[in-house]
């Protein structure tokens, strides 16, 4: 792997804007290898928030699921499983804490341990622009409990915090600039110019985090670690501005448009300003942009590993239902489920959320995104469902309810029952196992009862 | 339990001192559950034990210890530091405000709205501050090259940048030069032989470039401001700290931002090396306006006021962002007169009758607003309005987003006030209070709804606390009664420093809570985890007890607790060597 990429950079700095203006990566060797049969293994998680109470699931996809029927014939539902991590904090919290990792939590600021995305980037050795992709839909609330609102983490305290702007994440996709020549004929040679900078800055950053982290440098042991680990970020930051470089510039449709790009580079998303409204109808907007993203980050292999975000652990926001409104649907509706006066607000609240779930099961399986193996993206990837609590009243993280969608064809579908103290680290063994990575221990072992009945 | 405790304990996690354990109970037809997670542990065959019903009650999450309230951290007048000294964290990355401070005091170059690019920092220890909170990211990471890209594109040349270069021609000297002047600012030192030869490479990459040495002075530039040694503020293992190291703790806390020229040169001369240059050093830099920016700021995370940020607009609530400004700016305003304009007592922060209110604010104080401006208003004659405690600022950070409750008041004053701590809830339990009619006032409800045992260990510590909070909506709004009818009381009963006191209003309860030892220790050691930005240990309960009596000698006021802080051995010893 280690060649192939020496090889792969030194004809992409070689060829510089020589290569500019080919249709978007399409050079990428895990696209050509979609191409051609072989989809690369990707593992993307998706939390939704306020959980999701056993009896809801109790008749299949009806109900509050009803948003996930279309997709039932690719989904595998397991039910009633126990998140026993443990750790400071409320349901909220822990079971934020516990989503995708399976680990206790030393504080109400960090995971206990690497998530799934990260355990499985690291374990296939991805060659991608991004290690990982997080983007999501975040209430703005409680700073200090950072699980909540990030849900893919390298390690204790690494987090690997979500782009809760759509442009944002475009940018950091796709790279900055954007523009073609005099005529629109070729690159734009401000722009072109623009990245062979970019690559020379981010080179002599790279020197400086190298001479800081050495042990010569006389920085104490913890600060060079914590150095370290910045300095990782950069160097993922310099092989997406090596990537983009050779990138075409704004050839695509506009994020979200049809017909679906073959590996071109979108047109910019608008700035939402996400995070200075914090509600379903700034969401709705930005969802949809972001779920596009990734789905062409995925398709182009831009990044095959990460976290998708519907709406951040316990965040209030205001929602308006057919039955009602309320200013804060944590406090005001959930908190109060079932309760009689609750119950009709707090169940369209539930369906909205699945909604944002249905969209991505429904963009991933568009047929706009088939690869070459014939199969849609969906398909040809895992994509990991799951949330904080089963009773979002009583803040319990036991009987919960998860999904696993696509998975191509190693898990059975329908729906399974657990049970019997079985626990969401028992998915996440078999999850791993399903996808070729059975011999790694993830989250606490202690809460490893065996496998579950899944595999197909 | 008193709200008091022996000074030995002062770094101890206050819940584990105290005998609260979380509630257990629930009160709405919800089964009890035992403490700890509530969950009963996993049906698991050998091994250590599962969480919940696999630890002893009281065990987890710092809860335990004797039954009673909340104790608070202890005193400082207990005998002095002897060392060995642990100085502040090194390695702190540059919070967003630093980021912000120092790119606009170095480079003359104001972020503006582009602030706004690099998401809010995490709060560790009460503090954005603290190097636990500031793990890097690779979101955090992207916006730092946009940010480094857009301020090395956009800076002014002649002017701005071009002020570092004392020629511009493509010379080793003159670029060598040119990196040796701006970096010795933003790496807070001179550079190393290593570091410019590696910076120097953007200027042969810009050769054919026009013009050729401004274009390369950007790039080197944007590099710097990527750099670790820009982003961080690293300091070698030593037994002493350098002169630019101490410069450096002295200027991000007093100043929240990097050393000037002139400051490093002092260091560098040794004037931070003597107990009288490093006063007369520090006397100079309280001199300076940065050091009000750097009281706002301190106030600002202290009060948690940037919580502000995230409080949505409610118009049909009439929540404005303009008086979500207003609110914010009275209480920095309030802060910055009594500690820093008059200066007065710091206890007075509690107590004093005077603030500056916007028009919108002043609405909402129920005066009839005057000018456009913000005016001051003296509430000698109201006995509901008084210090920090009733600003509807204070009040709302904590408040639900349409709702607060005595808990969240008596938090808030526990833990801001008293440095105290409580652990949360276990799960399992129904945290909101249902089951009880609507009707009820707030303390009625939590009366039922805190009955039981094991609720009551914390309840009863913190929500007397809140009590004299009630009349006040989640806006910090002033109401005689609720939208029931219900008229709303003020009185409380709390045992503090060792004596149950009985207040029939805010104003006495205020008045007691200004005459307390734990409320002026609390004052210090807020400022004292400030300035450390880690986590406390052992040795800082020796060195916190120093600081004390500086403080009072001082009047305590807020320029004896800095140049009593800065002077002290400990903010002068090493950085913890881990």
């Amino acid at each position: 792997m280690k060649k192939h990429d020496f090889s792969r950079r030194r004809f992409l700095r070689g060829t510089g804007g020589a290569s500019i203006g080919l249709p978007f990566l399409l050079a990428r060797e895990g696209d050509t290898r979609a191409q051609v049969g072989s989809p690369p293994e990707r593992l993307v998680t998706l939390f939704f928030a306020h959980g999701m109470p056993l009896p809801l699931t109790a008749n299949g996809y009806e109900g509050v699921l009803a948003p996930l029927k279309p997709h039932a014939p690719k989904l595998t539902m397991v039910r009633q499983l126990n998140c026993y991590a443990n750790g400071p904090g409320n349901g909220h919290v822990k079971g934020s804490a516990g989503f995708a990792c399976g680990m206790d939590s030393p504080g109400s600021d960090t995971k206990g341990g690497p998530s799934l995305d990260w355990v499985a980037y690291k374990a296939f050795g991805a060659d991608t622009p991004l290690a990982t992709l997080s983007a999501g839909l975040d209430g703005n609330d409680e700073p200090n409990e950072r699980m909540r609102f990030v849900h893919s983490w390298r390690g204790v305290k690494q987090p690997n915090e979500p782009f809760l702007e759509p442009i944002d994440m475009f940018n950091s996709v796709f790279g900055p600039g954007a523009g073609t020549g005099p005529g629109g004929v070729g690159p734009d040679p401000a722009v072109a110019k623009r990245a062979r900078q970019r690559t020379s800055v981010l080179d002599a950053v790279m020197t400086e985090y190298r001479s800081f982290v050495s042990e010569a440098s006389g920085y104490s042991k913890g600060v060079r670690t914590l150095v370290a680990d910045h300095m990782e970020t950069v160097r993922e930051l310099e092989k997406r501005a090596i990537a983009q470089s050779t990138a075409s510039v704004g050839g695509g449709p506009a994020v979200g448009s049809a017909p679906a790009p073959a590996c071109v580079k979108p047109a910019a998303p608008p700035q939402l300003n996400v995070t200075k409204s914090p509600r379903p109808e700034t969401w709705e907007k930005a969802w949809p942009l972001m779920v596009e993203i990734y789905a062409v980050a995925l398709k182009c292999d831009l990044v095959r590993f990460g976290n998708l975000m519907d709406v951040a652990g316990g965040a209030p926001f205001p929602f308006t239902g057919v039955s009602g409104s309320s200013g804060n649907v944590h406090s005001g509706v959930m908190h109060r489920y079932p309760s009689a006066s609750a119950t009709p607000l707090a169940l369209e609240a539930f369906t909205w959320l699945q909604a944002r779930v249905a969209h991505v099961l429904a963009t991933f399986d568009d047929p706009r995104y088939r690869e070459a193996n014939g199969a849609t993206l969906l398909e040809n990837m895992t994509l990991f469902i799951g949330t904080e609590l089963s009773e979002p009243a009583t803040h319990l993280n036991t009987d919960m309810t998860f999904w696993i969608a696509g998975g191509r064809n190693r898990f059975k579908r329908g729906i399974f029952t657990i049970g019997g103290g079985h626990s969401d680290v028992d998915l996440y063994a078999t999850l791993l196992k399903g996808i070729g990575l059975g011999t790694l221990k993830f989250g606490d072992q202690r809460y490893f009862k065996g496998e579950l009945p899944i595999l197909a | 339990m008193s709200l008091r405790s022996s000074w030995a304990m002062v770094v101890v996690p206050l819940a584990a001192a105290v005998g609260c354990s979380a509630c257990s109970g629930a009160i709405d037809g919800a089964s009890a559950t035992p403490a700890g997670n509530g969950k009963g542990g996993p049906p698991l065959a050998g091994g250590p034990a599962g969480p919940g019903g696999g630890k002893p009650p009281g065990s987890g999450s710092g809860t335990g210890g004797a039954p009673g309230g909340i104790t608070p951290p202890g005193t400082m007048t207990s005998p002095g530091a002897k060392g060995p000294f642990v100085g502040p964290a090194s390695g702190r990355r540059l919070t967003r405000e630093e980021y912000y401070f120092t790119v606009l005091d170095l480079l003359k170059y104001d972020l503006g709205a582009d602030r706004a690019t690099l998401a809010p920092d995490f709060p560790s220890g009460g503090f954005r501050n603290s190097i636990d909170g500031l793990a890097p990211s690779p979101m955090r990471t992207a916006a730092f090259e946009t940010l480094a890209g857009r301020v090395s594109s956009t800076i002014k040349w002649i002017g701005g940048l071009a002020t570092f270069a004392a020629c511009a021609d493509s010379t080793p000297a003159c670029e060598g030069g040119y990196i040796k002047k701006v970096g010795r600012l933003l790496y807070r030192r001179a550079l190393t032989d290593a570091e410019v030869t590696n910076l120097a490479r953007l200027f042969a990459a810009s050769r054919m470039d026009a013009p050729a040495f401004e274009t390369g002075a950007r790039l080197v530039l944007e590099a710097m401001l990527q750099s670790p040694h820009f982003l961080y503020r690293p300091e070698k293992v030593s037994a002493t700290p350098t002169g630019p190291e101490l410069a450096v703790r002295l200027s991000y806390l007093l100043w929240k931002s990097a050393p000037t020229d002139e400051l490093l040169s002092a260091a560098e001369q040794g004037k931070l090396g003597t107990d009288v240059s490093a006063k007369e050093v520090v006397a100079t830099m309280l001199a300076d306006q940065r050091a009000r920016r750097g009281l706002r700021e301190y106030a600002d995370d202290w009060l948690q006021l940037y919580r502000l940020d995230a409080r949505a607009p409610d118009p049909t609530k009439g929540v404005t962002p303009d008086l979500i400004r207003e609110m914010r700016e009275e209480t920095l305003a309030f802060v910055s007169r009594i500690a820093w304009d008059e200066p007065a007592d710091l206890m007075t922060l509690l107590t004093d009758k005077k603030s500056d209110l916007g028009p919108n604010l002043a609405k909402l104080y129920g005066l009839t607003p005057v000018g456009t401006g913000p005016k001051r208003y003296d509430f000698a004659q109201n006995p509901n309005r008084l210090g920090l405690l009733t600003q509807p600022a204070v009040l709302s950070v904590h408040a639900k987003a349409d709702h607060a409750s005595i808990v969240d008041r008596g938090l808030v004053v526990m833990r801001t006030f008293l440095c105290g701590e409580s652990p949360p809830p276990p799960d399992g339990v129904v945290t909101m209070v249902v089951g009880i009619a609507d009707s009820l006032t707030d303390r009625e409800k939590f009366a039922i709804h805190s009955a039981s045992p094991a609720c009551a260990g914390c309840h009863r510590a913190f929500e007397p606390l809140g009590k004299p909070f009630e009349p006040y909506d989640f806006m910090g709004k002033y109401r005689v009664m609720d939208s029931y009818g219900n008229k709303l009381r003020a009185d409380t009963s709390f045992d503090l420093d060792g004596t149950q006191h009985e207040t029939p209003n805010v104003q006495e309860f205020a008045n007691v809570l200004t005459k307390s030892p734990t409320v002026e220790d609390c004052l210090v050691r807020k400022a004292y985890q400030y300035a450390y930005g880690r986590a406390l240990g052992a040795n800082d309960t020796a060195q916190f007890a120093d600081l004390g009596n500086g403080f009072r000698t001082g009047g305590r006021k807020y320029r004896a607790l800095l140049e009593t802080l800065t002077a002290s051995a400990g903010f002068r010893a090493p950085a913890p060597s881990n």
